[in-house]
């Protein structure tokens, strides 16, 4: 219960081999980080999908759809944090979000999506000036081939 | 001195433990996880399905290597999981009113399991929690009490359940499970910055997709901020060590549910916190479990005369 918490450790190191099976098939193996090391940042996925047809508009998306409001719904809630774990790292993004998006978007071509990051202003900002509107930063975008086999090794 | 040790430590482990607080405790936990289930129901295509965000064949792809288990459990095709998943759900619910809770526990492990691994992406700490509790319970004899099985017994005029060792052994797990949940997220926090300047929790207040509302007014009251981060900081690193201290034990809980119910009501976790609560009653003495259920009884009769 101890050592498998801390898998960095000097102890989870040197008996992993033998107890992370077992730790593992009980769901025991999990960081316990909740809003740690620090509280996340507000954070969504803008897409656009484009079709191939001529004149076609680019269908315009969120995910979560409430995009930096709250979701009380715990369905939906588990979406925004589905999302979080597919962004946070970008080979899931591309493997996993990329054919996702194209298949909820059937016949689109290709989807383009922006991982956005709206940073939480500093209390001491905060405590001196009034609350403006937020920058949002642009942390990667990706454009994601419909019909492409990802490459599934890459995970 | 080492016998002595000896004595205290099998006193720890072996000795019974209250079976009216581990019904308690399997009532508020099994109604809890399987409302909360309920609610994800008319999302598994979305969540546990080829048709949905995961394909089954990339579900332990997506976890690092030395986290993944030998196999996805989940072993019934995609057209089952409704059915499968309403199953689970009634097993909760089973488990709950005490019904072959022990059995039905081992049962509900392995479904709670195989969802969580099929789709890691969508759980949350309530799920992770869950699991593990669900576990513990499975190996207790948690239906001894305020269950069908003891309305059962008692109508057919049979002796009252004791417990067994491996109550009193998992009753104990359950009991550090949570100090161990407390002191590593405790310890985590203090490799944050914020946490460390103690600003953490007007991070989560100014983020909107945590919290319910608009709380960032309280930048106006930055003293609050500090003490409140610092207050989360210090109950998750001590409650661990001093739960222990049976003087200090009803003021560390109480810190407890009224951090617990600060996540419920302002960041809408109500799952996450019944969850973590629940082990509370398992550091509660019989009686005083049962004074407290008398007073909530009391305060339920009182408003309900003032409303008539």
């Amino acid at each position: 219960m101890a050592t498998l918490a801390n898998g960095s450790s000097y102890l989870a190191r040197t008996f992993w081999p033998w107890i992370s099976p077992y730790g593992n098939a009980i769901g025991l193996t999990v960081n316990w980080n909740f809003f740690a090391p620090d509280p996340a940042h507000t954070m969504y996925i803008h897409y656009y999908a484009h079709f191939d047809e001529e004149n076609a508009d680019p269908v315009e998306g969120y995910i979560p759809p409430e995009k930096e409001k709250i979701v009380v719904d715990t369905s939906q809630r588990r979406f925004l944090y589905a999302m979080r774990f597919l962004i946070l790292d970008e080979r899931r993004m591309k493997i996993l979000l990329g054919p996702y998006l194209c298949r909820i978007h059937s016949g689109a071509a290709s989807i383009h999506i922006e991982n956005i990051l709206e940073p939480i202003p500093n209390l001491d900002i905060s405590h001196l000036t009034e609350m403006g509107e937020r920058r949002e930063a642009k942390m990667m975008e990706y454009t994601h081939v419909c019909g492409e086999e990802p490459d599934e090794m890459a995970l | 001195m080492i016998r002595s040790l000896w004595q205290k430590w099998n006193q720890f482990w072996f000795d019974p433990v209250p079976l009216f607080n581990l019904a308690a405790f399997r009532i508020l936990f099994c109604f809890t996880m399987a409302s909360m289930y309920l609610g994800r129901q008319m999302d598994v295509e979305l969540f546990y399905t080829d048709a949905g965000i995961l394909p089954k064949d990339l579900a332990l792809k997506v976890l690092p290597e030395s986290y993944r288990p030998f196999a996805v459990y989940s072993f019934w095709p995609d057209s089952w999981v409704f059915a499968i998943h309403a199953v689970f759900v009634l097993i909760l619910f089973l488990m709950a009113f005490g019904v072959f809770s022990r059995w039905l526990g081992f049962i509900a492990t392995f479904f709670q399991l195989a969802f969580l691994y099929r789709n890691y992406g969508v759980a949350f700490g309530a799920d992770q929690i869950g699991s593990l509790f669900l576990f513990y319970l499975a190996f207790t004899q948690s239906d001894a009490r305020l269950s069908f099985r003891h309305w059962w017994r008692k109508k057919r005029q049979k002796s009252e359940l004791s417990g067994d060792l491996l109550t009193s052994v998992f009753y104990r797990m359950i009991q550090i499970q949570l100090c161990l949940v407390y002191v590593y997220s405790g310890m985590e926090k203090l490799k944050g910055s914020t946490w460390w300047d103690g600003t953490a929790i007007w991070s989560v207040l100014a983020n909107s997709q945590m919290v319910i509302g608009d709380f960032t007014w309280t930048r106006h009251f930055p003293l609050l901020i500090v003490f409140l981060s610092f207050s989360t900081l210090l109950f998750e690193l001590y409650f661990p060590v001093l739960v222990w201290v049976q003087s200090l034990r009803k003021y560390l809980l109480m810190a407890g549910v009224l951090f617990h119910a600060g996540i419920g009501i302002f960041m809408a976790l109500w799952s996450f916190a019944l969850l973590m609560v629940s082990p509370y009653i398992l550091f509660l003495s019989e009686e005083s479990l049962l004074k407290f259920m008398e007073k909530c009884r009391h305060c339920w009769l009182r408003l309900k005369m003032r409303q008539s």
